[in-house]
């Protein structure tokens, strides 16, 4: 008993801190859910559960959570491949290769904003530097959302070279030194000894970088605005913009929509790739 | 099945000399251990071997090829690496298959190399499998493994490639002792069975001298002495070889060299030993009246008995069970006496006299540490 009171009291900080910055903010929004707000935000009204209902299947939600789908497909494959080939090709013993590493985890350090005016020079549709560059053009719908899509790429590279780094770090060279001598090339020592065994890392970054698209919004407001013609419209933008009183409830179903597809999505993908990877000796 | 010869093979890592003009002829189906306390380019010399370092000067052969330039997995030699090295996310199976999968072989009856079937890798797999007792075992994971366990593994995978020669890089020091002893006969065995040239890396001289048909002894990346375990235990070419094999070491003490009507001894300031006369092949200027002389002589050689040429004192026992430490000073100098375990122990601060074989007083150089007799 003694015990037990001692072990709530050693989680007693970070059960204040989650409490008031994570479950009471949690928790309020599902009660938001339930009400709709005046048009000065001054008195709201319960409308009960089939807000849930109504918004969840709305066309508004569906299209965001479309697109916030393909701001996934376009940032996570590509992010996590480049990455990984910087990785790879930076995870040597080289004079000077720490300038390298250095300079490819460089946008560890770089926060979104910043991310999307280097963007914004780039491939902005009247000023940037390639705004010619037809298949990245913030001015077509049809190809907005690449470009967007690029500057979360390009962002979170660093990130995903510095924790794939450290996952080849960790493998014994006596292994790679027995594939050697088991003659396996560098392709064939790849698939079937680096990756298998930098898997317990791969998976990590899969679930955050898709975490990160879903919530992707900086860089929409940055440099689209959720335009042209709503083509950039992820899901966190939509719920941002819902600010207005009268959509706040609306939002609050859209935010807990969003909460409950990633937890969905992550939970599969633990899933799914648990059974791939190879955790320790 | 080949010999492994160095020929003056240095290996520099920038100013640092790691391997230093080693020259050592290992013959066919000879089980060589390379021994030498860390840091004495052993490992860096086994290295050279597997084709995992690249070697500076000197040439390298393996049979009757020059490797210096071949790749490693074009060398015909297999390694068990000081932590196995065994693929964590493959089992034990596909563990043992690795070495098949891309190389090619030259299978009996045929003579250009291919790859092999998949037929022929499980007959191979199953084979060497078998010949190490891991049958039940080949469904599971390293991780599902004993420490022993997976020394096996690496032994498999080491013969199913039928290689030339056979690399160990200390593999059997994450065992524990009584494994370790084990696994020292059931090498001796595979070496037997296998009939193929085995390079063998330790600091473990028990290792060395149980398993080895010859052992070259390495010191700051230069070879100090080959030969047969016995012999290198019984003529030890320097002192530091005299110093590195045997447990206890043996004991060594600043002398100088008495001719006395004809008769060699050692004085060594509270008595003299006799020397047997040295071998025809000294020369005797080397070894006149007066010269400085290191004395070496093993625990097991020294006796306490009475009325022996030169004076000690006991200043400690130690007891081991089945026999007796007792160390003694020699003006000055701590030398350790081996005893059996029966009779009365001697005491603390016992002043009495030790005698010696001549046949076993060992005489080195004080400057060069070279042997003198």
């Amino acid at each position: 008993m003694k015990d037990a009171l001692l072990g709530y009291a050693f989680i007693l900080p970070s059960l204040v801190i989650f409490g008031a910055f994570f479950f009471y903010p949690l928790f309020r929004l599902f009660y938001l859910g339930l009400y709709q707000q005046n048009r000065f935000g001054t008195s709201q009204r319960y409308v009960g559960p089939s807000q849930y209902t109504k918004v969840l299947s709305s066309k508004d939600f569906l299209d965001g959570l479309s697109i916030s789908g393909r701001y996934v497909l376009l940032t996570v494959p590509l992010g996590l491949v480049l990455g990984v080939m910087l990785a790879v090709s930076a995870n040597r013993r080289l004079r000077g290769i720490k300038i390298f590493q250095t300079i490819f985890a460089s946008t560890v350090a770089t926060s979104v904003a910043v991310a999307s005016v280097v963007f914004f020079v780039l491939i902005n549709p009247q000023v940037g530097y390639f705004r010619d560059v037809g298949f990245l053009s913030l001015s077509n719908p049809a190809t907005a959302l690449r470009g967007v899509a690029l500057s979360s790429v390009w962002q979170n590279l660093g990130l995903t070279f510095v924790i794939t780094l450290a996952g080849l770090q960790a493998v014994p060279e006596e292994i790679y030194e027995a594939a050697t001598l088991d003659g396996y090339g560098p392709i064939r020592r790849f698939f079937r000894v680096t990756l298998p065994l930098i898997s317990p890392t791969m998976m990590f970054l899969v679930v955050v970088l898709v975490v990160f698209a879903f919530q992707a919004f900086g860089q929409v407001d940055i440099l689209t605005g959720g335009g042209p013609a709503g083509s950039t419209e992820t899901l966190v933008w939509k719920i941002w913009h819902s600010t207005n009183p009268l959509d706040q409830g609306t939002g609050s179903v859209m935010a807990i929509g969003l909460f409950a597809i990633t937890l969905v999505v992550t939970g599969v993908q633990f899933g799914l790739l648990n059974r791939r990877v190879h955790y320790g000796s | 099945m080949s010999e492994v010869i160095f020929e003056g093979i240095t290996k520099r890592y920038d100013d640092v000399v790691a391997v230093d003009q080693l020259s050592l002829e290992i013959l066919d189906e000879e089980f060589m251990v390379l021994l030498g306390p860390s840091g004495c380019g052993k490992t860096t010399a086994l290295r050279m071997v597997a084709g995992l370092e690249a070697i500076t000067d000197g040439t390298l052969r393996i049979g009757d090829r020059v490797v210096n330039d071949v790749e490693a997995k074009d060398r015909d030699v297999s390694m068990v690496f000081q932590s196995y090295a065994l693929y964590p996310h493959m089992t034990v199976t596909k563990n043992i298959e690795s070495p098949l999968v891309a190389r090619s072989f030259v299978v009996d009856g045929e003579t250009e190399p291919r790859k092999l079937t998949k037929a022929e890798r499980a007959t191979r797999v199953q084979d060497a499998a078998a010949s190490l007792g891991l049958e039940d075992l080949m469904a599971r994971k390293p991780a599902a493994l004993s420490g022993g366990q997976r020394q096996r593994v690496a032994l498999a995978r080491a013969i199913v490639s039928r290689p030339a020669a056979f690399l160990m890089d200390e593999p059997l020091s994450n065992l524990d002792a009584k494994l370790r002893a084990q696994t020292r006969l059931e090498l001796v065995d595979l070496h037997r069975r296998l009939a193929t040239t085995f390079l063998y890396v330790t600091h473990d001289q028990v290792e060395a001298m149980t398993m080895a048909t010859r052992i070259a002894i390495m010191s700051e990346g230069r070879l100090q002495q080959v030969g047969p375990p016995q012999a290198v235990y019984e003529r030890p070419h320097n002192l530091f070889v005299a110093r590195f094999i045997g447990s206890p070491p043996m004991n060594t003490v600043a002398g100088r060299l008495v001719i006395d009507q004809g008769e060699a001894f050692v004085d060594l300031g509270t008595g003299r030993f006799a020397v047997s006369a040295p071998d025809a092949e000294v020369d005797r200027d080397v070894l006149a009246d007066g010269t400085d002389v290191i004395a070496g002589v093993r625990p097991e050689h020294l006796t306490i008995e009475v009325g022996g040429p030169v004076e000690a004192t006991i200043s400690g026992v130690e007891w081991l069970g089945h026999e007796r430490h007792v160390m003694c000073e020699i003006a000055g100098t701590t030398v350790i006496v081996r005893q059996p375990s029966e009779g009365p122990a001697p005491h603390l601060g016992d002043r009495l006299r030790l005698g010696a074989l001549p046949h076993e007083m060992h005489l080195f150089d004080p400057t060069t540490t070279e042997r003198l007799n």
